[in-house]
């Protein structure tokens, strides 16, 4: 029984620490801004910075970042 | 007993990931600089929105772009006073995003990338005169009146080639001869072109890739050259949503931003050399000036930050460089420098 207890701790250790990792590497992909075309919003894009960031692979239009380059 | 091994080994498991953490940051990019100085302010100016770019120079005047394509600010070049001038331009809602402001003389020209089109604003007269274009394009250099080279699609691969453009005739379209027509898109390449009067030479930077290349205006390659990193190529991957090609993941950049004047690439690096101090890099931003005739480098230069904020767009004439940071500009003066740049 006293093993059993001994797993379990180790393995909620373990998921926690895991669940760390994963939950900050996850938060740092999520503040990355996304493009006009790909946001659901749609409707904010500067368009003002000079990085190109979505294509419409129709017309050839393209679409620059939302934001200068030290916020991304 | 087990208990605390396993604790021991929790914690090595988080001393394991924050040492590697700690290489990652201190990670060596194979390259070093040589630094002259850092740049000491001059003269800044506040204006009442933020400046997006400075849109050129033109008998001792300073033209800035903001965020409204209707109107635009005026200066000296030594900062002095402050003017708004609005343009008599029809409303139009394709200018709400992606108009870029370029001078030529007492020309405007409002580049709509997303109309596409040129409108043409002479600030003598006020009168604009509209050029719509058949297809559309992501950079653009004037470089006479009326003259521009733009970076576009080539109409049967879809590779990014440079073209010629004459507003009194919009129609004729010259292709470069230099561009690599492989089928990679133009995110891989994509980066700032410049156009500097005194070489007389258009010039491309890239942002994920080592390098910049010049052309002449009839659009003959001058000059291939190699930028002091050591990156040869990033990797860029591409995804497809719908009809639309955007990039999977946030690209790592090479260089960002610059500026051409009298025959000179001031480009802003965003890679630390291994004899830099984290900090400083950190703190600065890093310029790195070119020849843009031999392709030499120079010598490097720090731009320091205003009020907490690093710069987002340069700007030289003769030897002054002016900053952008938000609302405020900053004047430099790079004369100081011991070794001229």
């Amino acid at each position: 029984m006293k093993k059993v207890k001994v797993s379990l701790a180790a393995l909620t250790l373990i998921v926690a620490i895991a669940g760390t990792t994963t939950a900050n590497t996850t938060k740092t992909h999520k503040n990355v801004p996304l493009c006009s075309i790909v946001d659901p919003g749609g409707t904010e894009c500067l368009n003002q910075t000079d990085i190109e960031c979505c294509e419409d692979d129709f017309t050839g239009e393209i679409i620059t970042a939302k934001v200068p380059i030290e916020n991304l | 007993m087990i208990l605390a091994t396993l604790f021991l080994a929790a914690f090595a498991m988080i001393a394991v990931l924050a040492f590697l953490s700690k290489n990652i940051h201190e990670k060596k990019n194979g390259f070093n600089r040589r630094l002259h100085t850092v740049l000491k302010l001059q003269k800044q100016i506040t204006f009442p929105v933020s400046i997006s770019r400075i849109i050129g120079s033109h008998e001792n005047k300073l033209y800035f772009q903001g965020n409204d394509p209707y109107k635009i600010y005026l200066t000296d070049r030594d900062l002095n006073f402050l003017k708004i001038i609005p343009l008599s331009i029809s409303p139009d809602v394709k200018l709400n995003s992606g108009v870029r402001m370029l001078l030529n003389g007492h020309h405007i020209y409002l580049s709509c990338r997303n109309m596409p089109g040129i409108i043409d604003y002479d600030l003598d007269s006020g009168t604009s005169d509209s050029h719509v274009l058949k297809y559309f394009y992501n950079k653009e250099a004037v470089f006479s009146k009326d003259q521009f080279i733009l970076r576009t699609k080539d109409l049967k691969t879809n590779d990014p080639v440079f073209i010629k453009l004459d507003l009194k005739n919009e129609n004729a379209r010259v292709e470069d001869r230099f561009s690599e027509k492989n089928g990679k898109g133009s995110f891989s390449t994509d980066g700032i072109l410049y156009y500097d009067s005194t070489s007389h030479l258009a010039c491309y930077t890239f942002f994920y890739q080592n390098g910049f290349i010049c052309m002449d205006t009839n659009l003959n390659i001058k000059l291939k050259a190699r930028t002091i990193d050591t990156v040869t190529k990033r990797e860029i991957k591409v995804a497809r949503l719908a009809s639309s090609l955007t990039m999977k993941e946030p690209p790592q950049f090479v260089n960002y931003t610059g500026a051409v004047a009298g025959g000179t690439l001031y480009l802003h690096s965003m890679l630390k050399a291994d004899n830099e101090y984290s900090l400083d890099f950190m703190e600065n931003t890093v310029i790195d000036v070119y020849n843009l005739i031999n392709g030499a480098y120079k010598g490097s230069f720090y731009i320091p930050a205003h009020k907490g904020n690093k710069l987002h767009q340069l700007h030289v004439i003769d030897k002054k460089l002016y900053a952008i940071y938000g609302k405020s500009v900053v004047l430099y003066d790079l004369n100081i420098t011991a070794d001229p740049l």
